[in-house]
């Protein structure tokens, strides 16, 4: 028999606790392990209570948990936790404006889309003016409804008043231009008529233009070049109207939304006046000349986010961009100095040009190079730039490179 | 082997401690008050409503009950008094004292901070949400002091010193009863055919020869000279089948250093028992035959096997015959016949 082991006693309680939660001398510890060796009842005992112990931890993992969450003041509980709920408000955050800033786009795209067909089929008469009852019918709809959110009595009634004095003027002045450009529109559609014959035109521009296009309505191409620079500034005078024009029916198509939201309407309403032709052929067409918020719409919409940084040119002057123009990989730009950058390369490499021109470049833009002089099929490989100076003149070129001052144009 | 045989089950438990009952007049002479200043303050036994006076005659009690810590003939000084108490779980003695003494505000403490632990500790231990139900209800009756002993209050926390904590005490104290409980109610329990065929087996005669004689007593000195932690080490991986994990928790260390001391103690057995057997008599090589005797072999014919069925059964926890047999064959095969061992896998395994 080992002289260590004492029959009939056993370590009491207290002491088997003092050994597990080792409180023990190391000569009491080995005389509890020798014992322990030979006692299966007492091995069983603090194992038993050990995994009491184990059973436990859990539970006060648990209570200390929500203890810490109880107590200690209001940043201690978050003295770590912060950071990634911080991140993960940021993340949401994000994902939220860019939400609303597609969904904006997708509206407006789907505004433009569907403003077109609603133009034609209301009057499908070959008639230049025929738009125009349509365009008049949904303005002053969406304009009715800009005024009733306006007078939301949540608004106070200085706010009112003050939106909606600015919206009788820019009504006014949109009468004003509308009733212009219809009479142009009526005089270039009555020679058209009579130059084409049965051509079915809508006098519809900027990205309405293009959209008729496709429309099919196109008919044979039986214009001169007079015509086409008259279409360019009747087109131009409906850039502007269409930019006031879409703004309302961007907010006519978002009930749930502000009437008054500059950047959806900055963005995808700002439809630079380029010369494309009214609607001729169901050949492709130049590309339109569009804004960076139409190209960046375009791109955003189709998800391709690579082509979007693209359409960001950073030019060689490190300034930002004032104007831009493209044709087939060919990009014009100007800075806001009023350097002109050429790119080749669809905006990888550019150059600088030299200046041509009398005065400060301000604008360029696409323009289609005179239809009987080229035929519809080679538009779009041969479009021309536009350069306009400060001194009103304007320079054309289709390399981007060599420019001409446009005859009859410069004031 | 005779430390594998379980202690006598009809031997008394734990020595009881008698309450030592103390005048309050003599706490005020034997303790210094700016000391009882001080651990009154520390034990926060006012919060739940405990007199200043009990307070100090608990702990004079306390203190006379083991000396301070000292000697029976030393007479503890201040700094001996300090000692002492600073090494004691003092609120947890106040606490169980006052219990012990009856003190209803104590008992509502008590029922408050303890009452759910020690029901999930019961759970714990027997594995079974009604058993475990059961003994804690059992043990707080035993607790409350409901059994008397001629003719006086009889209540489990008059023995706790205050050495380790309150729960830890109460939880060994609640594994205590339901390992008695579950020994005693094993051993009324009807025999299986099986574990009869076992008995009837292991009673019948058995072959006892020279070399086996040899290597029993053998295996037997040698476990015996091995550190009281090596055995308990052994007894607990070999005989109860705790995982490397569960030894290394009870132990303080990490379940690797159980796996390196398993090995090491088997390696050293196992050199032990050649030395052994070639001082009994035996050749080299017949030594070596006799450690690569197959288990299997030693367990139709030797004591070892029926010592190991033996302390298996006697443990607590029920296993049938089949796993006492792979149980003694792991074991002799460890010391035997494969001298690397399985805590080594076990270990990896483990991790």
């Amino acid at each position: 028999m080992n002289p260590m082991i004492q029959p009939g006693t056993h370590p009491d309680a207290e002491v088997l606790t003092a050994f597990a939660e080792q409180l023990l001398s190391e000569t009491e510890r080995e005389d509890v392990l020798a014992h322990m060796a030979v006692c299966g009842r007492c091995r069983e005992v603090v194992f038993l209570a050990q995994k009491a112990v184990e059973a436990e931890e859990p539970v006060r993992l648990g209570a200390r948990v929500s203890e810490e969450k109880a107590g200690g003041g209001w940043f201690s509980g978050w003295k770590w936790s912060w950071i990634p709920v911080a991140a993960l408000a940021g993340v949401v955050g994000f994902a939220v404006i860019r939400h609303e800033k597609r969904a904006s786009e997708s509206e407006t795209r789907m505004a433009q889309a569907l403003a077109p067909p609603a133009v034609v089929q209301s009057r499908p008469e070959p008639n230049a003016s025929a738009a125009e009852p349509a365009e008049k019918q949904s303005r002053p709809t969406a304009r009715t409804e800009a005024k009733q959110k306006l007078s939301e009595p949540e608004r106070s009634d200085r706010d009112a008043l003050v939106d909606r004095k600015s919206l009788d003027e820019e009504d006014k002045v949109a009468a004003r231009k509308k009733d212009e450009a219809a009479k142009e529109s009526d005089q270039l559609s009555a020679a058209a008529l009579k130059d084409s014959g049965s051509s079915v035109h809508g006098a519809i521009g900027g990205a309405l233009g293009a959209r008729a296009k496709t429309s099919g309505v196109g008919g044979p191409m039986a214009q001169n070049q007079v015509q086409q620079q008259n279409n360019a500034q009747l087109q131009q005078n409906y850039s502007n109207e269409n930019r006031q024009g879409n703004v309302l029916a961007d907010s006519a198509n978002k009930p749930e939304s502000s009437p008054i939201r500059p950047g959806s309407s900055a963005e995808t309403v700002t439809v630079q006046a380029d010369s494309g032709p009214l609607p001729v052929s169901p050949a492709p067409a130049a590309e339109p000349t569009v804004s960076m918020a139409q190209m960046e719409s375009a791109m955003v919409s189709e998800g391709n986010f690579e082509k979007r940084k693209a359409v960001r040119p950073v030019l060689p002057s490190k300034l930002a961009v004032r104007s831009q123009a493209t044709s087939a990989k060919r990009l014009v730009a100007i800075d806001a100095a009023g350097s002109v950058f050429l790119s080749e390369d669809a905006g990888k490499n550019w150059q600088p040009v030299s200046t041509q021109w009398t005065g400060r470049a301000v604008a360029v833009n696409t323009a289609e190079p005179p239809v009987g002089a080229v035929g519809g099929l080679l538009k779009q490989a041969i479009a021309r730039f536009e350069l306009t100076t400060d001194k009103q003149e304007t320079w054309v070129s289709e390399d981007g490179k060599t420019w001409t001052l446009q005859v009859g144009a410069g004031k | 082997m005779a430390y594998l045989r379980d202690v006598d089950d009809l031997a008394p438990s734990e020595p009881v401690d008698e309450p030592l009952r103390v005048d309050f007049s003599t706490a005020a002479i034997a303790l210094e008050p700016a000391l009882l200043d001080q651990l009154w303050g520390e034990s926060g036994a006012g919060a739940w409503g405990l007199g200043r006076g009990d307070f100090d005659r608990i702990l004079l009690t306390a203190g006379l009950r083991q000396n301070f810590g000292l000697a029976t003939e030393v007479i503890a000084g201040r700094d001996e008094q300090t000692a002492f108490f600073r090494g004691l779980k003092l609120a947890d003695l106040v606490l169980a004292s006052a219990c012990a003494e009856g003190n209803e505000r104590a008992w509502e403490h008590f029922m408050a901070v303890y009452g759910s632990p020690l029901t999930r500790a019961a759970i714990a231990i027997s594995g079974s949400e009604t058993v475990g139900r059961d003994l804690a209800d059992a043990f707080y009756a035993e607790l409350y002091g409901l059994n008397t002993r001629e003719g006086k209050r009889k209540c489990p926390l008059e023995s706790y010193r205050g050495r380790g904590s309150l729960l830890g005490w109460l939880r060994t104290t609640l594994s205590q009863r339901f390992v008695d409980h579950y020994r005693r109610t094993f051993r009324e329990e009807a025999l299986d055919d099986d574990a009869h065929d076992l008995a009837a087996a292991s009673s019948s005669p058995e072959p006892d020869g020279a070399v086996q004689v040899t290597l029993r007593d053998a295996i037997g000195d040698v476990l015996s000279s091995q550190p009281a932690e090596e055995r308990f080490v052994l007894a607990a991986y070999y005989l109860d089948e705790r995982t490397l994990a569960e030894i290394g928790r009870l132990l303080g260390v990490h379940e690797a250093t159980i796996s390196r001391r398993l090995k090491r103690a088997t390696d050293a057995v196992r050199k032990e028992l050649l030395k052994k057997l070639e001082k009994g008599g035996l050749s080299r090589r017949a030594a070596q035959e006799a450690l690569g005797m197959d288990p299997r072999d030693l367990e139709l014919g030797m004591d070892l096997k029926k010592l190991l069925q033996h302390s298996a059964s006697d443990s607590f926890r029920e296993q049938p015959p089949s796993e006492l047999g792979s149980k003694s064959q792991s074991l002799t095969g460890a010391l035997l016949s494969d001298p690397k061992g399985p805590p080594a896998s076990e270990a990896s395994s483990e991790r």
